[in-house]
């Protein structure tokens, strides 16, 4: 019983959010949505701050002692809190109107740095204290706003994904907190975390960093030809280790493989090791090298499939496939194959 | 979390604000429980400078519990408001101790809105007034200060500069909303305060340690003013016990009911008296005094009677007529005659009081002999008696000391007026008082306490009987503090204050000024309530309907609230991004052309300061250095140091200065 009560709330609960949600579309229409958001009269709301509603409730406290003790100084206190309060509406509103924020660009970031906006705000006055709210988590904080500036902010995506853009809040409590001045944007845009950059060799701790002068075409730490037998050391997986020659020596020893640059690459899904998204991390990390050594690369991912090519458009394309690629449905194909 | 932006200005204001308000609610606390909340704020102001870190929260609260337990020992649960109010403080002391978060300051704000109030439950002179208000100043800049990156400084100012717009409009409200009733009766705080005391005995005071306190002020009406001297009666103590007069239970129990009399046409004298917060009960009035006042009740006595124990001014209108000359009921009779066991002691005094009396042939007479004997034996006036003790002290003044203050002589008198038969009782309130003659009141203050002696005389009634205006008649003319031959010691006597330098006339002019202003402070601010509101509205707009006055008032308000609003959204002019040296290019322009210097519009500033240093020869210095200052910094690029800006300053006053006096 007690369960079924709980599941019934829980349920309202989400009937409630659906309802609220339901509720700010049909109230808000479309006018926050767009790349540029002038605040003025029908854009800006206002409304007692909670510091407002326990100033106010100060304010009857004194009214109240005022009257009661036949106070006139207090009751004088009272009502100019109660002024206050009101001009601090005023100034409140006055503040944030006529303010501009004009939405440039999305960068996109490999996991776990965030992707960022990047903002014009201007304003023809001075405008103070104003925050960028995305999703409750303050993203800006813009003390002083006079003339135009560009600001960045990152959002808090840190997983690999594609994120359709949220309504973004832009606060203001100036002068005294007492009141809220806000208004919302919503921008048409998704913006993607890239998977993290994992060098699928990682393990075998033979990363070569400097560049070796002789042939320009040979790669090591590649995935895809054999190179050459090294001695094996403490901390080297053993995925490499040539078991072969072990049976033999007795001695550990592990292969090398190098990738040849000239070589146009497939980077294959399904032919990587780990779990799902150890295997996107190493592709996000081969693409990218491909794309910043400018090689042709072709992507297969499950049934998708990125043919040869160059270039960033085709490299977006690719991370932003990483990045949306949904893990459990390709657990699905894998079981049906 | 949300950060907080500038803890260090936020923890010193409100330690500040903290501090501030513990001095003026001092008065009401014990010295320890004072001393531990002044600590309280020290020390968070001391870790705030040193920037240490604040105290652990089990630390903390253990000490807040311990406090606690100080607070309710030291001031107990009888003054509930007291109580209230230390406990506020003492809990956003520690709450700021603590804070951390933005959440945190801004309840302690919120709180200390409500603490500032509370001051005024114990004080509400001028100076208080002003310190508090700056107090909220400060507090609003800490509000803002948690909200937005500012400095201290500019949040003061911004507050300030708010606060300076909202409080006429306060004020208006204040004026012009209709006053409303108390809802309830609340308790008053208890005022710790000095003044008369149901019990009188003088006789072992070796000091009679007199504050300025003001008590009262009389604005006497202009048709019927009392006559002086003013008797300002407060308590009658009608009991004996040998040493002390008292206040018997009888007494108590008639002064309950309310008084039969009614609103009698024909009184004898009018007057307005705005006393001062006090714990008492007691209000003052000449002879049967009788008051149309909701809060005043006046008893069969005619005696005035606070009825709520509010820590306000009050302001109430007397009408004083003559007592009743009727005879006096068995039981008042006997209430005014009983000795009681004093009767064996002081055997002294009770044989001259009645040889006089087998000496004179009525009550009158006797009152006239006794008045007689105590201007011719030596008796002297003194505030600093010897002290005496024992059961015969009435004997050892009358005949050994003959040195004493009103208190001796009530005493003495009543006691042998009841020897002999006659019905008395000791009366203490007040005599005299200060005269405004500017505004046509009396201040009387503490040091003007008296004790005096009524006497029943067979068909005139209560009479006042007072030996110590037979001892020393210039006492019953205006204040004690006027009196010439009293000075040195009455002042050796007072508690610090500006009567101190009464004789310097400069500070006796500034005490009667600073004592104006308060009075009208008292009366317009203080004692605004609903009876002067409705006669400051009826002046304004005639006898109109409440609704008009109502609308009025909400039209006024939305008026002034659009006003600013259209201001506040006015466009403003781009002028604030000129340059300084730009602005003062053009002050020089504009003086010159004043002068007869006019020059085509497309010339360089420099070229036009060269032609300028042509034109005004004598000045001529003054422009070059202007030139040469002007292109260093606008061409050269060099930076426009405040030496620079002061020189600016300075180059463009002198040019305009020194044209004047050529004129």
């Amino acid at each position: 019983m007690l369960f079924a009560k709980m599941r019934n709330n829980k349920k309202n609960g989400f009937l409630f959010a659906d309802f609220k949600q339901a509720l700010f579309t049909k109230l808000l229409k479309n006018k926050h949505t767009g790349n540029t958001l002038t605040l003025k009269h029908n854009t800006i709301y206002v409304l007692p701050s909670k510091m407002g509603c326990g100033f106010l409730f100060v304010t009857v406290l004194n009214f109240i002692l005022g009257i009661n003790y036949q106070n006139n100084l207090i009751l004088a206190m009272a009502y100019l809190m109660l002024v206050v309060l009101v001009l601090a509406i005023l100034i409140g509103y006055s503040n944030v109107k006529g303010l501009t924020l004009r939405f440039k660009v999305k960068n996109n970031n490999y996991s776990p740095i965030s992707p960022r906006l990047v903002f014009d705000v201007s304003t023809d006055k001075l405008c103070q204290s104003l925050l960028i709210l995305y999703q409750n988590k303050l993203l800006h904080h813009l003390d002083n706003i006079k003339g135009k500036t560009s600001i960045t902010v990152s959002l808090p995506y840190k997983n690999r994904g594609s994120y359709p853009l949220k309504r973004i809040k832009l606060l203001s409590q100036y002068p005294f907190g007492l009141v809220s001045v806000w208004s919302y944007m919503q921008i048409e845009e998704t913006v993607f975390v890239y998977p993290e950059q994992v060098n699928p060799q990682k393990n075998n701790n033979l990363m070569v960093d400097e560049y070796n002068g002789d042939g320009d075409l040979k790669h090591p730490n590649g995935i895809d030809e054999f190179d050459t037998l090294v001695d094996h050391q403490h901390g080297m997986g053993l995925q490499r280790v040539s078991w072969k020659h072990y049976a033999k020596t007795q001695q550990l020893m592990v292969k090398e493989f190098v990738n040849f640059a000239s070589t146009p690459m497939t980077y294959d899904y399904s032919q990587l090791q780990g779990n799902a998204e150890t295997r996107l991390s190493h592709l996000s990390y081969l693409i990218t090298q491909a794309h910043l050594h400018d090689h042709a690369f072709a992507l297969k991912l499950n049934n998708q499939l990125y043919s040869m090519s160059k270039g960033s458009d085709h490299f977006n394309a690719c991370l932003i496939a990483l990045s949306r690629f949904k893990v459990n449905s390709k657990n699905q194909d894998a079981e049906r194959s | 979390m949300p950060n907080v932006h500038n803890e260090k200005a936020i923890n010193l204001t409100l330690s500040i604000v903290y501090g501030l308000v513990v001095l003026f609610i001092m008065s009401e606390l014990t010295l320890i429980f004072t001393a531990l909340l002044a600590l309280l704020c020290a020390w968070n102001f001391t870790i705030t400078l040193m920037k240490k870190p604040k105290p652990s929260t089990l630390y903390a609260n253990i000490l807040a519990a311990l406090s606690l337990v100080l607070l309710l020992h030291d001031v107990g649960f009888g003054d509930t408001v007291t109580l209230f109010v230390a406990m506020l403080i003492l809990s956003s002391l520690f709450k700021l101790l603590q804070a951390k978060t933005k959440k945190h300051y801004q309840t302690i704000v919120l709180l200390s809105f409500f603490s500032l109030s509370t001051v005024y439950l114990f004080s509400q002179s001028i100076i208080a007034t002003l310190c508090v208000s700056i107090l909220y100043v400060l507090n609003f800049a800490a509000l803002a200060l948690i909200e937005n990156k500012h400095s201290l400084k500019i949040a003061s100012k911004q507050s300030g500069k708010m606060l300076l717009l909202a409080l006429p409009i306060a004020v208006f409200l204040l004026l012009f909303l209709p006053k409303m009733p108390a809802f309830w009766q609340l308790p008053g705080p208890k005022l710790a305060k000095t003044g008369l005391s149901e019990s009188v005995n003088p006789f072992d005071i070796a000091k009679l340690s007199r504050s300025d306190e003001l008590v009262f002020r009389a604005k006497l009406s202009i048709n019927k003013p009392p006559a002086p001297p003013y008797y300002w009666r407060a308590i009658i103590h009608d009991e004996f016990d040998g040493t002390t007069w008292l206040v018997s239970d009888l007494l108590k129990s008639q002064q309950r009911n309310k008084t039969s009399v009614k609103d009698a046409p024909q009184f004898e004298s009018q007057y307005n008296i705005i006393a001062e917060p006090s714990s008492k009960p007691w209000l003052y009035g000449i002879g049967q005094a009788y008051s149309t006042n909701s809060d005043v009740k006046s008893t069969e006595q005619g005696l005035l009677i606070r009825k709520r124990y509010l820590s306000n001014n009050i302001n109430y209108e007397v009408k004083t007529s003559s007592f009743n000359d009727s005879l006096l009921n068995k039981i008042n009779r006997y209430q005014n005659l009983t000795l009681g066991n004093s009767e064996l002691n002081n055997v002294q005094s009770q044989q001259l009081a009645l040889s006089l009396y087998k000496n004179s042939n009525n009550d009158s007479e006797f009152l006239t002999a006794l008045t007689e004997h105590f201007s011719n034996q030596g008796f002297a006036y003194t505030l600093t008696p010897e002290p005496m003790t024992g059961g015969n002290t009435i004997d050892e003044f009358m005949f050994n000391n003959k040195r004493g203050f009103c208190g001796h002589y009530a005493s003495a008198a009543a006691f042998m007026f009841r020897t002999v038969g006659i019905p008395a009782r000791v009366v203490s309130g007040y005599l005299g008082g200060e005269l405004n003659e500017q505004d046509e009141y009396l201040s009387v203050y503490q040091y003007d306490a008296h004790a005096w002696v009524e006497v029943f005389i067979k068909g005139k009634g209560w009479q006042i009987f007072d030996a110590t205006a037979v001892v020393s008649p210039e006492r019953l003319t205006g204040s004690l503090s006027q009196m010439q031959s009293l000075n040195n010691e009455f002042t050796n006597n007072l508690e610090f204050s500006l009567l101190r330098f009464n004789q310097i006339p400069g500070f006796n002019w500034l005490r009667l000024n600073l004592e104006n202003l308060d009075y009208k402070w008292t009366n317009w601010v203080l004692g605004f309530d609903q009876q002067k509101q409705s006669s400051f509205l009826k002046r304004l707009f005639g006898n109109s309907q409440l609704w008009k006055i109502s609308l009025f008032v909400i039209l006024t308000i939305i008026i002034i609230f659009i006003s600013y609003f259209v201001y506040l959204n006015w466009p403003k002019k781009a002028m604030l991004n000129e340059h300084l040296l730009a602005t003062h290019y053009k002050e020089i322009q504009f003086w010159c052309a004043k002068n007869g210097f006019n020059q085509k519009a497309n010339l360089t500033p420099l070229q036009y300061l060269n032609l300028a240093r042509e034109h005004f020869t004598e000045k001529g210095s003054l422009f070059m250095q202007f030139a040469q200052l002007y292109s260093d910094v606008r061409y050269k690029g060099e930076e426009f140091t405040p030496q620079r800006k002061n020189h600016s300053y300075d180059l463009v006053k002198s040019i305009k200065t020194k044209a004047k006096r050529s004129l």
